[in-house]
């Protein structure tokens, strides 16, 4: 049992390494797959739909920027 | 007997971490990170000051009762995510740098803090305990509920929060009711940091020092900025126009565009500062100035019952706008959170929760006149003397009153005195407790205190600490100013004014003709602290020994550190500052020391 946990750790001390690596080309690469697949895809198709999630457009027409509230701070909520 | 009920707020993880006490409603103590773990600006979990607040307050872990952190985690990704399906494909780069940092961490902050609180102490179901304000909320609360007034009008304006940049809200009692609201990307704050990146300082640092430089420019790019960064409504509302600015989409604040828009590129921090520069420092404070004296104008002329504005976010920090706004009278009565960047979230959010749940428990009459933004730590003269030892100082104790009367001389005498006493202020100034003091007579003081002490840019004036008695002879405000937060003008100096015209940029601070040109700015104004008795006796006593001698009830009151480095905490950092610097001089507790007397290695 002994030999055999320490033939573990050996293989888990080379194995790391490789994980390492690994992780740091695979998640830049599925987040780039996020962005192109759903980021870039989400804002073209609000832009088709006239959305402007963020208010970015300057409005001529409109008298104030304000933005009126009504809902009360919660505190339990990360969000 | 009614059990307390203790409250710790938690600012953290953007910028300035702090932590701070409230108990049953009021501030007992707050400490900014930075100031323990000696990383300016420092932005980790506030783990030393909660450490410090407990052990100060002879509470444990156990004692307290709610952890209320000072923003919702979850609608900052939210403004994330908007922000880049908005802009896509720009702001790739953005995206893989800040979506790692969200994934392994910012979104999973609850557990991180729970993670930090378990190494102070392990306690059941801790979980229950945290809480979540919102950011401009805090700031609200912050502004509101230490000041001296039942009703206000709140006016929170800083970069970002969650998405919230500008906020207005009610404070009535123990109620505050935020009615509306600017969200990200049009902001005040972002607008200010964008230029303080132009000009070459690092944001969210030298916004301070763009106020410093304007004075010194005219603003000859005011109309430009009105016509093509920004859209002002007539009610003061705004929107940026985004494709001038970059910091929604990069890692910068601005790009091309803008620069070829004022016809330069970013300016080098080393690289020396022109006309041009101060020109545009002019421009934008005179524009920030400007957009806040409309909004609150608008919301005078929205709310014409409410006489009292409470003032918070990072932006209020901007003193000579806040000199304008007492000045305007627009509101009979001003009052501004000394910490009012994101520090003083922590005061807000557990203030906000306090006044939310136990709200039955306020009492109208317990408001008082006098927030003390001393909060911090303090060191008696034993401890002082046990650390003095330790670094075989060579120093002397002496009585209050000799050592008022000793201070007083020597800074007659033109010495420079590092002055430690007392708790430790809260928020981004020093106000009389971990001070560097001086004459503010001497014309050439303010370059000897930049150059041999502070290693900084000379190029802004120090502020004076007043008594608050003479405030009215010397300056042209008609308030007291305890929190260092308001300009106004020096008086004496009307005749003088063109004087200076014949000068060059930074030529002009030499030339000054002023009876305190030590702290008098190029355009006769100075960041005034006014200071009474009741509020800080010793500092008092020894403005008024050193009126007794020189006739003038003002000394320079600058902060106690070098630049770049937090301001001194303990009387280890004192001492050792004292050591690395030109202070001729340190005052610590009761002791004095003497530069020249101590150990030359």
């Amino acid at each position: 049992m002994r030999y055999f946990k320490r033939l573990l750790k050996k293989i888990f001390k080379y194995i790391q390494p490789v994980g390492r690596f690994i992780g740091r080309f695979l998640s830049p690469l599925s987040l780039l797959l996020v962005y192109f697949f759903i980021v870039i895809p989400t804002g073209i198709f609000l832009k088709l739909l006239n959305k402007d999630a963020l208010n970015i457009k300057i409005s001529k027409k409109k008298n104030t920027y304000w933005i009126s509230r009504k809902e009360e701070p919660n505190f339990e909520e990360q969000f | 007997m009614k059990k307390d009920i203790n409250i710790i707020g938690i600012s953290c993880y953007y910028h300035d971490s702090a932590a701070a006490l409230i108990q049953n409603g009021t501030v007992l103590s707050a400490i900014q990170e930075e100031r323990l773990s000696r990383i300016k600006h420092d932005s980790s979990f506030p783990i030393n000051s909660i450490k410090e607040i407990l052990r100060i307050n002879k509470l444990n872990l156990s004692d307290i009762d709610h952890i209320v952190f000072y923003e919702k985690p979850f609608i900052k990704f939210e403004r994330l995510m908007d922000t880049y399906v908005s802009f896509a494909p720009r702001g790739i780069r953005s995206y893989l740098k800040s979506m790692p940092l969200w994934i392994s961490e910012k979104l999973f902050q609850k557990k991180n803090m729970i993670n930090q609180l378990n190494s102070i102490e392990k306690i059941k179901n801790i979980e229950k305990k945290i809480k979540f304000s919102e950011h401009h909320f805090s700031h609200a609360a912050s502004a509101f509920y230490p000041s001296p007034f039942k009703e206000a009008l709140i006016l929170t304006i800083d970069g970002v929060g969650e998405k919230v940049t500008t906020s207005v809200a009610i404070g009535r009692g123990s109620d505050i009711k935020i009615t509306k609201e600017i969200h990200f990307p049009h902001s005040l704050g972002l607008l200010y940091s964008s230029f303080t990146h132009f000009l070459g300082f690092k944001v969210n640092d030298g916004e301070y020092k763009v106020m410093g430089l304007a004075p010194y420019g005219k603003s000859l790019y005011k109309d430009l900025i009105y016509k093509k960064l920004i859209d002002l409504k007539e009610d003061g509302s705004f929107r940026l126009r985004m494709n001038y600015f970059e910091f929604a989409t990069d890692l910068k604040m601005i790009g091309k565009k803008f620069e070829n828009l004022f016809g330069s590129n970013i300016r080098k921090s080393n690289e020396k500062i022109n006309q041009f520069h101060m020109d545009i420092a002019a421009s934008i404070q005179d524009v920030l100035e400007e957009i806040i004296l409309k909004l609150i104008m608008n919301l005078k002329k929205n709310y014409p019952k409410l006489n009292n504005l409470c003032l918070a976010g990072g932006v209020a920090l901007n003193c000579v706008a806040n000199g304008k706004i007492h000045k305007s009278k627009i509101f009979e009565n001003v009052w501004i959170q000394p910490a009012s960047g994101d520090a003083g979230g922590s005061i807000g959010a557990g203030l906000a929760y306090w006044y939310k749940n136990y709200s039955k428990d306020y009492e109208d009459d317990k408001k008082k006149n006098y927030f003390d933004p001393r909060l911090g730590t303090e060191y008696s003269n034993e401890k002082i003397e046990n650390v003095l030892k330790k670094f075989n100082a060579k120093y002397r104790y002496l009585k209050d009153s000799e050592l008022i009367r000793e201070t007083a001389h020597l800074l007659s005498e033109k010495k420079v005195i590092g002055w430690f006493q007392d708790k430790m202020e809260f928020g981004p100034r020093a106000l009389g407790s971990r001070s560097i003091i001086a004459d503010p007579r001497d014309q050439f003081m303010q370059k000897k205190i930049n150059m041999k002490i502070k290693y900084r840019e000379g190029f802004r004036p120090f502020a004076p600490i007043v008594l608050e008695d003479y405030v009215k002879k010397f300056f042209d405000i008609e308030t007291i100013s305890p929190y260092m937060l308001l300009v106004g003008q020096v008086k004496g100096c009307e005749e003088q004014k063109g004087n200076l015209d014949k000068f060059i940029g930074f030529e002009k601070l030499k030339n000054i003709k002023s009876l305190i040109p030590a702290v008098t700015h190029v355009n006769y104004s100075a960041r005034i602290q006014t200071v009474s008795q009741s509020q800080n006796k010793k500092i008092y006593s020894l403005i008024q020994e050193f009126h007794k001698i020189t006739k003038i009830p003002i000394l320079v009151n600058t902060s106690f550190n070098i630049k770049d480095e937090p301001i001194v905490e303990s009387p280890e950092n004192a001492f050792k500052c004292f050591m690395g610097s030109g202070l001729d001089y340190m005052v610590c507790g009761n002791f004095l020391l003497k530069k020249n007397e101590q150990y030359n290695d």
